[in-house]
């Protein structure tokens, strides 16, 4: 069922609300746990049992040089205080922008809401490291 | 469901027993300083939408140069195994933060954000600076 209310979450609800928001989505083959949508920048969503992620892929922080890693850190840090619901990341030497939902209160408005602040977030913020662009991020 | 307001906020806090007082470098954000250790910070977004409680860890000036790398490499490395909760810089100190969604906001979910606060403060200690922690989490909320 789409709609407003609370339901039983699974992965198919959540494919429903990805098409409703009208997002262009896939599986990858090397992951049918999770959904990726089809955008530059990437976003996976990762949905588990208790929260579901939406990660925004910045890039491999391998792609920054060394100097400047720390810079880069502490700016996606004070970026991170900034956001709203959102935060900076790093899985293993992937960046990412984060953002947690409570499976057990999880709606399509606030689904919505939150993928369209991601994106929106990334929007505002993405001026803000984009001297790291020139080292191959984002 | 209406928007919680600052002024419900501020009766939670007194609900949960929490002294406060008001800080006047907070005034632009609607702050108040919970009374208790380590500092917790309450404040809100600029249209009010959104709620956020932070503890105030360390403040940036000292964190050692040499190290700052990987110190704030850990904190990033931290939050992708943290849910809803984040470290952050806000105020040139190092902190945690919750953020609270003002529309769908209830008392019980508030109260639970800083037993997770005292909780993630322990495990900070522990985990991040390699101390014993102050064992907040027990000491507050049992």
């Amino acid at each position: 069922m789409v709609g407003d209310e609370p339901a039983v979450v699974d992965r198919k609800v959540v494919e429903q609300w990805i098409e409703k928001i009208g997002l262009p989505h896939s599986t990858p083959p090397d992951n049918p746990e999770v959904i990726l949508i089809d955008l530059k920048p990437k976003m996976i969503i990762i949905p588990g049992e208790k929260f579901m992620r939406v990660s925004l892929i910045l890039g491999n922080v391998n792609q920054i040089s060394t100097e400047r890693r720390e810079m880069l850190y502490q700016r996606l840090l004070e970026l991170s205080g900034q956001m709203n619901l959102m935060k900076a990341s790093l899985h293993g030497d992937t960046l990412a922008f984060d953002t947690d939902f409570d499976m057990a209160c999880i709606d399509y408005r606030e689904f919505k809401d939150g993928i369209i602040n991601t994106l929106g977030g990334f929007e505002k913020f993405k001026k803000q490291i984009a001297h790291f662009v020139q080292d191959g991020m984002i | 469901m209406d928007r919680i307001t600052p002024v419900e906020i501020e009766e939670w806090i007194k609900r949960m027993g929490f002294r406060y007082f008001v800080d006047p470098e907070l005034k632009d954000y609607n702050g108040l300083v919970i009374d208790i250790k380590p500092r917790i910070i309450v404040y809100f977004s600029n249209e009010m939408r959104y709620s956020h409680i932070m503890t105030l860890l360390k403040p940036l000036a000292k964190i050692d140069v040499p190290s700052r790398e990987r110190f704030f490499k850990q904190l990033l490395e931290t939050n992708a195994e943290w849910n809803l909760m984040k470290f952050v810089i806000m105020f040139r100190t190092i902190g945690i933060k919750i953020d609270f969604d003002l529309d769908s906001l209830s008392f019980d979910e508030f109260k639970d954000g800083f037993k997770a606060l005292a909780v993630a403060h322990d495990e900070y200690k522990r985990l991040i600076e390699g101390q014993e922690s102050d064992d907040m989490a027990d000491a507050m909320y049992g």
